[in-house]
């Protein structure tokens, strides 16, 4: 069994636990070992850069320095924020030696080994072979429309993360489990991530551009790999249908609940009923039309 | 040990680094502001920020309202032809108004970043509802996405706290960091 360390974020444990809880029901079902770190902390999720660029490298490092105290050379991080700060920390440490030996002295551990940062979508391409096509025609229903946001592609020579203007890995996925994905144009749109926080109504206008835009292109639900992608589009798009006089009924998944999903993880093992917009109509009359035929 | 916002750091070490961003390269092409999802949000446009700081304009830059609407999409970065990091050097500005004194007290998402920093210090990890209260304590803005927060709550997504994971471990490092920016001044 592959063995990686897991680095959940803050996130994934309230805000977005149903990402954490269908995506270690997919590990199991995969056979992959997903090990939790101790003591892990908060990356810094690019705050902690605005007051002092040194401590916001200092802090993802740390984190990175605990899965290799463990004898993890490789770390899962499925939040897109998490993920870009490992990534940029260890971008910025590989093109700089002195820089590097000061961090080594702040974070009192050694940098020579680095750990592999992955995103479970870079990871589950490359087990593609040992992930099972399901039996079910279950989810011929699903137009998914992929959305894959800001931090997990850019910049491109930071996070070297598949192709930062058309990106596809998740679509490969979710074809290779038997779901179809749309061609559109926003996947790599910024949602306006915590701006909502100060300014819901520019996050609005966000959102609802790339709901209709999925929308347009025969899209009828979303998957996403960020946490804050999915709170924008779901958790807010009754707000944009009061707002803008729309009727948007886009369920918005994790990637990991649909491949899940198809695997035969039942609905509490991938936390549907959390989701603002709900998507059991659509998942579950996909399943009752299938059995039907 | 100081609070968790070191204003009177020394940012002159921090900043040390970011000299590396070679702004010059800039031609203005202005690709980075036609990528601009926060566009409409800002007062300077990101190629304008570039263009100040190359005049050596920084009191232009650390007051406008452009360096606090950029959410670090890092769409301007990732489309620049000459690669400059304009999304690090709108972080090298933000950081520098902090160090200066020039965050002004009713700048919303600057107090979101306190907040957030200040719940970082305390538990080392990120808990929704006490962030959220602390912010909207700040602001005094206790309406805003009042609907939402219910919606949250009662499909139990919202953390009411957070045990204090790795808080000692973070402070540590801020320590640290601070005693290092403090003897390279």
């Amino acid at each position: 069994m592959k063995r990686f360390a897991y680095y959940p974020g803050c996130s994934l444990e309230k805000m977005a636990q149903e990402y954490d809880v269908s995506f270690r029901n997919l590990c199991a079902r995969l056979e992959i070992g997903l090990e939790d770190m101790r003591g892990w902390f908060c990356c810094g999720a690019g705050m902690v850069g605005n007051i002092s660029p040194l401590l916001g490298l200092a802090v993802p490092l740390k984190n990175l320095a605990l899965a290799h105290e463990r004898g993890l050379a490789q770390l899962v991080s499925p939040c897109a924020a998490c993920y870009n700060q490992f990534k940029r920390a260890q971008h910025e440490v590989a093109a700089d030696p002195k820089l590097r030996a000061d961090l080594e002295e702040i974070i009192e551990y050694p940098l020579e080994h680095s750990v592999e940062v992955l995103h479970p979508l870079e990871m589950l391409e490359r087990e593609l072979d040992n992930i099972p096509r399901p039996s079910h025609d279950g989810v011929g229903h699903l137009r998914v429309a992929c959305y894959y946001g800001c931090l997990l592609t850019r910049p491109p020579k930071v996070v070297t993360f598949d192709n930062c203007e058309d990106p596809r890995s998740m679509d490969r996925l979710l074809h290779h489990v038997g779901i179809e994905t749309v061609d559109w144009s926003d996947k790599t749109a910024c949602c306006g991530a915590f701006y909502a926080m100060v300014n819901p109504s520019k996050v609005l206008e966000l959102a609802r551009t790339i709901l209709e835009s999925a929308e347009q292109a025969g899209a009828n639900c979303f998957a996403v790999a960020c946490p804050v992608c999915h709170l924008n589009l779901d958790a807010r798009q009754p707000e944009v249908n009061q707002t803008y006089g729309t009727n948007f009924n886009l369920p918005v998944f994790y990637f990991s609940q649909l491949m899940a999903h198809t695997l035969g993880v039942e609905s509490e093992g991938l936390g549907l009923w959390r989701h603002v917009v709900d998507p059991q109509p659509l998942l579950l009359g996909a399943l009752a039309g299938a059995s039907a035929r | 040990m100081e609070g968790p916002l070191p204003a009177v750091w020394n940012g002159s070490a921090a900043l040390a680094h970011l000299k590396t961003l070679a702004p010059e390269a800039c031609f203005q092409c202005n690709r980075c502001t036609a990528g601009c999802p926060l566009l409409s949000a800002m007062d300077l446009t990101p190629a304008r920020v570039v263009h100040h700081l190359l005049l050596g304009d920084w009191e232009s830059v650390l007051r406008s309202e452009a360096i606090w609407a950029c959410v670090h999409c890092e769409t301007c970065t990732a489309r620049c032809p000459q690669e400059v990091d304009i999304s690090k050097l709108l972080q090298a500005a933000r950081v520098t108004a902090w160090r200066s004194g020039k965050v002004s007290s009713d700048q919303a998402i600057a107090t979101y970043f306190a907040s957030f920093l200040e719940n970082l210090y305390l538990y080392g990890r990120s808990a929704e509802l006490p962030l959220t209260v602390i912010c909207k304590l700040k602001t005094e803005n206790y309406f805003q996405d009042f609907i939402l927060g219910l919606r949250l709550i009662a499909r139990g997504r919202l953390n009411f706290c957070s045990l204090p994971h790795g808080g000692a471990t973070y402070r540590r490092l801020y320590e640290r960091v601070r005693q290092k920016e403090a003897g390279a001044a």
